[in-house]
């Protein structure tokens, strides 16, 4: 193993420590507590890669609003993640909908699990408006979002589609794409 | 005259100043290129590390952020691009490594010894940079770079290059030097050659060439006048010199002469009869009075004090002391007439003494000093003259009663003689007249010739007697001198020789207003005397002229009376004025022969000169002169016989 598989290793096992210290009984609950919290720092880290038209935006300080479909613990994470946090010199709002809401005036939307495998379409309300779609199923991007969560292994990947934000009218940065397991182009 | 390429040339110190200020210039410059150099490496060198960290460091943003180490190691990798770059890391937010990179053949790095956050390490030829990778305001991480940094290298490598440059510097700067120097120099060292010549051949003639206009110059022109001003001094310094010689000669002459004359003079006083002495302010001898000692017969002992008093005339004592006490009150110089003891003859002589006090600024007497003449002789010889002038005096008191006696008897003889040899005469003559008229009958030619011989004898000794008569009462007469009108006298005189002999015609011319000043009887009796002799002596002459008038006498009155009658032979002239001489026969021209020397007489008492001058048959001028005034007159300047 090179010397960097060998820290990968070891974080990862460090990671799974850091798991099992964390409560027992709430072990199922402590690993989707941290699976969340890095979902939620992830949400909000996409923030500083995506460029939203200027429109979207009343004031060079308005803020950037992440909204969150049927997802109270990524609000909760979300919340705690956006303290003091400035992307771009904009602060963070966060707004919590449910599946009944048409969300506007958002920036990036998270769709809950529950929501599509209930409404596979959800996504369709949200057409022409510049915000950056964010799921988190299997294949989330066929569904319509720019980005999808994918758990690999104790790892949080996600993938990209290209089509879909320029379909929303959202750029995405290279830099985010360098770092995408998976980045579906337009022509794909 | 030091070596000129020598160590204390100018040249050297020049050559060294520059050398030195090259230096010191070139090393400063040096110092400071190759700590600002190094400065600036390490700056570059920290600077572009740190850019590159912080570019790698931007570019494994969204790696961080999104866990993704591959892509990480990826952006590391970039590195290899910068061969000076030998490791690199990016850290997490926990420190933990994330990514690393390294270059070939480059071990990685051990976890203790790196830098922290924000810190540069230097360890030998690495150098250690770590930064933080921070995306809006959190940190996610750090990078560190590991890159090669030979400081060592790079020193060596500016200071040889500060050197090699130095070298080539100073080279250029002294071949510079080199030729601004000869440019500044020659002219000195010309000045220099151009002084040590003048100093060795003495010669302030020359001067120095002026090549530039600067200092060097200027000095060249102050050199030159120098040398001038010192020809020029030294040629009067030398005239000087002669003159001085000269006056150190006629010094040397001079003081010749006065050592000379110091010795004259010292031999005078030596030989002078005077002696010269000191007292103090009491008159107290106190030194050596050799002269005194010589003269007194005194020595320092007894003439000590006041002991030289006792030298003097013990009767003059008194004075001399009375003397001294006065001017010794007063400070005066004082002078007597004392006698002192002369050792030599052995006897007292009279002396001047004279003292005189010797008074210092302040008017205070200092002493006193004196000089002592020997004045004997002299009040001998004055009193031998005193003596013979009484005797004079009394000679001649007896003498004028001789004489005044003889005079009286004289006259009383002449008075007698004359009445006595009158009387006789008278009988004579007139018996002899008598005979003549009462017997012309009786008696015959030659009897008459007889009897008027006999009466023209006597008449002729009664004449002779009349005028020894006159002669005698004119040495006798007093003497009264009046102004006179001569003119109108000799007109009285005139007229009566025409009253008495009317028959003569002679022409008689007077002057007028003839003024003299005498006795009116004496000169009458003179004028009377005078003009009868011409009228007389014009006797045989056709035209008989005679003429009186004045003459010329120097301020007194000068008259002459002149005819062309007889005249005499000048060779008896200094007969012409003694008694009873008689130049002409009588049967020629009659008279007795005193009337001149009567008129000489007269003259004479008045003062005056009387003189003849003649010719034979061709006539004669009688001058007379008389004083103008009674200053001058006989009775003043003649002794008593008449004699001037």
């Amino acid at each position: 193993m090179t010397r960097t598989q060998k820290t990968m290793v070891g974080r990862s096992l460090f990671w799974v420590w850091m798991m099992l210290c964390l409560v027992a009984p709430t072990q199922q609950v402590g690993a989707a507590t941290l699976e969340t919290r890095i979902k939620a720092a992830f949400l909000y880290k996409f923030c500083s890669y995506v460029e939203w038209p200027t429109d979207t935006f009343s004031a060079p300080d308005s803020p950037i609003v992440i909204g969150v479909v049927a997802d109270k613990d990524i609000v909760q994470e979300l919340n705690q993640a956006i303290k003091g946090q400035h992307v771009h010199n904009r602060p963070l709002n966060v707004r919590a909908y449910d599946t009944t809401a048409v969300p506007s005036g958002v920036h990036l939307l998270f769709i809950g699990r529950s929501v599509l495998s209930s409404a596979p379409r959800w996504l369709d309300r949200m057409q022409g408006k510049a915000v950056m779609l964010v799921t988190d199923i299997p294949n989330g991007l066929d569904s319509g979002s720019g980005i999808n969560f994918d758990l690999e292994g104790d790892r949080l990947r996600f993938d990209v589609s290209l089509a879909a934000t320029t379909a929303q009218g959202v750029r995405v940065s290279s830099q985010l794409l360098s770092v995408a397991r998976r980045v579906r182009n337009p022509a794909q | 005259m030091k070596q000129l390429s020598g160590v204390r040339s100018i040249r050297f110190k020049l050559s060294m100043g520059v050398l030195l200020t090259t230096m010191t210039a070139l090393f400063i410059a040096g110092l400071i290129q190759i700590v600002y150099d190094l400065g600036d490496y390490r700056e570059r060198t920290v600077q572009d590390l740190q850019t590159q960290a912080d570019l790698i460091g931007e570019a494994s943003i969204a790696a961080l952020q999104f866990d993704d180490p591959g892509v990480a190691q990826e952006r590391l990798a970039l590195l290899r691009i910068r061969p000076n770059i030998l490791a690199a890391q990016i850290r997490d937010s926990d420190n933990t490594l994330f990514a690393e990179y390294a270059a070939n053949g480059v071990p990685t790095l051990a976890l203790a010894e790196l830098p922290t956050a924000g810190e540069i390490q230097v360890t030998g030829s690495q150098l250690i940079l770590n930064r933080q990778i921070v995306s809006e305001g959190n940190s996610l991480g750090s990078i560190l770079i590991v890159a090669i940094y030979d400081f060592n290298a790079r020193l060596l490598r500016d200071i040889g290059i500060v050197l090699v440059v130095a070298v080539l510097a100073l080279a250029i700067s002294m071949l510079i030097s080199r030729w601004i120097q000869s440019r500044v120099t020659r002219p000195i060292l010309s000045v220099t050659e151009l002084a040590q010549q003048v100093v060795e051949q003495q010669n302030y003639d020359l001067r120095a060439v002026k090549t530039t206009d600067d200092e060097i110059g200027y000095l060249v022109d102050a050199f030159n006048a120098m040398l001038s001003e010192i020809g020029r001094r030294t040629a009067a310094l030398e005239s000087i010199n002669r003159q001085l010689g000269e006056e150190i000669k006629e010094r040397a002459e001079a003081e010749a002469a006065l050592r000379a004359t110091q010795l004259r003079h010292t031999a005078l006083i030596n030989a002078l009869t005077e002696v010269i002495w000191r007292a103090d302010i009491q008159g107290n001898f106190l030194f050596e009075e050799p002269a005194w000692d010589a003269y007194t017969g005194q020595t320092r002992e007894t003439h000590i004090g006041h002991g030289w008093l006792d030298a003097f005339h013990s009767d003059d004592r008194a004075k001399l002391h009375d003397f001294w006490h006065t001017a010794a009150v007063n400070a005066r110089s004082f002078v007597a007439e004392l006698r002192l003891w002369h050792v030599k003859t052995q006897d007292y002589r009279s002396v001047h003494l004279r003292a005189v006090p010797i008074i210092d600024d302040n008017g205070r007497l200092l002493e006193w000093k004196g000089v002592i003449e020997d004045i004997h002789d002299r009040v001998q010889a004055v009193q031998e003259i005193r003596h013979l002038n009484m005797n004079l005096e009394r000679r001649v008191t007896e003498r004028t009663t001789e004489l005044e006696n003889a005079n009286k008897e004289l006259e009383a003889f002449s008075y007698s003689v004359s009445h006595d040899l009158r009387t006789p005469l008278r009988s004579i003559d007139g018996f002899s007249q008598a005979l003549l008229e009462d017997y012309t009958d009786v008696l015959d030619e030659s009897g008459k010739d007889y009897l008027a011989r006999v009466r023209s004898a006597a008449q002729r000794m009664g004449g002779l007697i009349d005028d020894l008569l006159k002669l005698s009462r004119v040495s006798r007469a007093e003497i009264e001198c009046q102004p006179l009108d001569l003119s109108s006298i000799a007109s009285g005189v005139v007229e009566e020789l025409r009253t008495n002999d009317p028959q003569r015609k002679v022409d008689i011319d007077i002057a007028p207003n003839l003024i003299g000043y005498g006795d009116p009887k004496l000169i009458r009796v003179a004028l009377e005397n005078l003009l009868n002799n011409a009228w007389k002596y014009t006797g045989k002459c056709a035209e008989p002229k005679i003429q009186l008038e004045g003459h010329n006498a120097n301020g007194d009155t000068g008259l002459v009376i002149r005819d062309n009658g007889a005249g005499f032979d000048m060779e008896y002239a200094g007969k012409l004025f003694g008694a009873f001489q008689r130049l002409h026969d009588a049967r020629d021209f009659p008279g007795t022969g005193v009337g001149l020397a009567t008129v000489q007489r007269i003259i004479r008492r008045h003062g005056g000169q009387i003189w003849a001058q003649a010719q034979v048959n061709k006539g004669a001028a009688f001058y007379i002169t008389l004083p103008p005034d009674k200053e001058r007159s006989y009775e003043h300047q003649t002794d008593i016989t008449g004699r001037r």
